[in-house]
């Protein structure tokens, strides 16, 4: 274990891998700062430049856009009031009051050492914690690896917003994407309409950028001609005293296993944990009443929290292939993108992407202390980028990005079409995560489906006879039920 | 539904294949699902509109939904033509022009900025594609 660690920091310290790590940590920062972009745009916009590194270098560079898009999103909760990420909403509760106090350094610089303390902590957990369920994960076999799928899949259920049924039908709407194509078992065309292009089905990447990116440029454009304007901010002190950040650590440590726990279990994701953490901190405060009016362990807590989801979050990801979140969702396309396959197999034929996620991780950690620290004051700055310099950038970025992957105006053209229907499904409360979900667990339900048919001879009764299927089948129910019991 | 039921209905154009898992199947499980699902938010909807008041909210101005409206669809317009000139007229041509347009729809007025903007981002994106990832941009005879 030390070993692989110790190997990992000697891949990340490499001057080459870190340029990436600090570029997706910087890049995390700024898009999950920016209000109208979150980490999982982040990653969208990262995916064409991932196809031209290593597999590694790429995981890292991933893995320091989503510590750094979380951290990112607490900025403008305490500077503007409007958080991010969803995961930064509990952040404004105390971050905002202290910043109209003049304290905004301060309440940035409880944030910052909150969210590396929750990140390092939950970095530690994953590297003890998954290795372990990736070994028992190697066990399955093709029907409980169904059944696991179907248990991701009702993940749909937690990241559906407002409506359930509404997600559901983004989910199946995702499943039928991944339908079109070849047949993963017999290799017949499906719903390709003898179209060249549809025969291998749609690439993935066009139809993340327009389902996130593209389709966030048109409400963003909306936006605009609605007239809304950020208000500005100024930025004075940083660190918060010794003392009263020891005093603040005894909120930031549980809060860290908190968001930790909470990561782990598919999802749930940043903005439970961090709410939960600031209640929990709330109601073991002597004076709960200064909460909600500028109190630093309001901060404190919820940062902490947030960041502690992003090493849980992995736990499942990696070691099962399924996603905790939206941004490990979206993380989870990528990496099918760059031709990695999460899962127990991940441990063993690639250790060495694994040990580069582990350090990867612990340094994006104090990257996003040191940039904290040294460039506080340029976050006003960043937040006032006008939005007809950012959106039209990213509109290009995004076209460009899908032409780079094979050469073709064909993906451009649907980034396009992705792009105007999540553009049209936001607008109508159809949340556009699920999409993904169905689209990049759908195929592999499908595979695991017919092999273990095919190897039980036709028997469908296989699909509810292993203990691990079963487990799995009743989480997928409790998850089900807890989604509709939430609302 | 009508998704669904085109999805369903497509199965049968799928070739029959002996084995135990013909390649219909999962294509009308999901049908199925989305079927069932799509019938199921109709309902909710129209029970929702029988038990709620007809919104009494004034209407907007129909000159505020043309403003909001005609700037999506010309983005999208913008977005299609840039994907159908690309390849004739080359990445400079094509994308300068269309950076352009996007800075002006998203109502920036000052000249200088539209131009830099177009200027910079083309050039930008060619310097990190075309001359770091060696992606062969469409070229026009010319450039």
């Amino acid at each position: 274990m030390e070993a692989s660690v110790l190997q990992g920091f000697l891949f990340v310290l490499d001057p080459v891998h870190f340029l990436f790590l600090f570029i997706g940590v910087a890049g995390g920062i700024i898009v999950g700062a920016l209000p109208g972009l979150t980490g999982s745009v982040g990653i969208i916009l990262l995916l064409p430049f991932l196809f031209y590194v290593d597999p590694a270098t790429a995981m890292v560079m991933l893995c320091g856009e989503f510590c750094g898009a979380i951290y990112g999103g607490s900025i403008s909760a305490i500077l503007i009031s409007t958080p991010g990420t969803p995961s930064a909403a509990a952040t404004l509760l105390d971050g905002y009051p202290m910043s109209r106090q003049g304290k905004a350094g301060q309440a940035i610089g409880i944030a910052t050492i909150a969210s590396t303390t929750g990140g390092i902590i939950s970095t530690f957990c994953l590297i003890f914690i998954a290795p372990q369920l990736a070994h028992f994960a190697l066990k399955f076999g093709p029907d409980e690896y169904f059944a696991l799928m179907v248990f991701g899949l009702t993940i749909i259920g937690s990241v559906s917003g407002k409506s359930l049924v509404k997600g559901l039908i983004s989910g199946v709407f995702g499943l039928m994407i991944a339908l079109v194509g070849l047949d993963p078992m017999t290799g017949n065309p499906r719903y390709s309409f003898d179209i060249p292009n549809l025969m291998i089905g749609f690439n993935l990447l066009p139809v993340l950028i327009g389902l996130f990116a593209i389709s966030q440029v048109f409400v963003q454009i909306e936006e605009q001609a609605k007239g809304i304007r950020l208000p500005k901010q100024q930025i004075t002190s940083f660190f918060p005293g010794f003392r009263q950040l020891l005093k603040l650590m005894k909120v930031i440590i549980p809060a860290s296993f908190l968001g930790t726990a909470i990561g782990v279990i598919p999802g749930t994701g940043g903005a439970i944990a961090s709410f939960m953490a600031y209640g929990e901190a709330r109601r073991f405060s002597k004076d709960p009443d200064s909460f909600g009016k500028g109190n630093p362990a309001g901060v404190a807590a919820p940062e902490a929290a947030n960041n502690g989801t992003t090493g849980g979050a992995m736990v499942p990801l990696l070691t099962l292939g399924i996603p905790g979140d939206v941004i490990t969702a979206v993380m989870l396309g990528a990496l099918l993108l760059i031709g990695v396959q999460p899962g127990p197999l991940l441990f063993k034929e690639s250790p060495h992407i694994i040990s580069a996620v582990f350090a990867g991780l612990l340094v994006a950690n104090v990257l996003i202390l040191v940039l904290g620290a040294f460039s506080v004051r340029l976050f006003p700055l960043v937040l006032r980028i006008p939005p007809a310099v950012l959106f039209p950038i990213i509109l290009g970025l995004c076209f460009i990005g899908s032409f780079s992957l094979a050469n073709s105006t064909w993906n451009m053209m649907i980034a396009l079409i992705f792009g105007i229907i999540g553009y049209i499904m936001r607008k109508n409360g159809f949340p556009p995560a699920p999409v993904i979900l169905g689209v990049i667990l759908g195929p592999i339900a499908e595979d695991n489906l017919g092999r273990a048919i095919m190897s039980a001879y036709g028997d469908w009764t296989c699909l509810i006879q292993s203990p691990i299927s079963l487990f799995f089948y009743a989480i997928a129910m409790i998850s089900i039920v807890y989604s509709l019991k939430r609302r | 539904m009508a998704v669904s039921a085109v999805f369903f209905v497509g199965t049968w154009y799928f070739p029959h294949v002996g084995g135990h898992v013909s390649p219909r199947v999962f294509p009308r499980i999901i049908a199925g699902c989305m079927f069932f699902l799509a019938a199921l938010l109709t309902g909710r909807s129209i029970v929702e509109r029988l038990r709620t008041a007809p919104d009494k909210a004034p209407p907007s101005s129909l000159r505020k939904t043309i403003e909001r409206w005609w700037r999506i669809v010309a983005v999208a317009i913008v977005g299609f033509a840039y994907t159908q000139v690309l390849d004739s007229l080359g990445y400079v041509l094509a994308t300068a022009p269309f950076l352009a347009a996007m800075v002006l729809l998203f109502q920036e007025k000052r000249w200088y900025v539209v131009t830099a903007v177009s200027i910079l981002g083309t050039g930008l994106f060619y310097g990190v594609f075309r001359m770091v990832f060696k992606v062969p941009l469409p070229r026009f005879d010319l450039f």
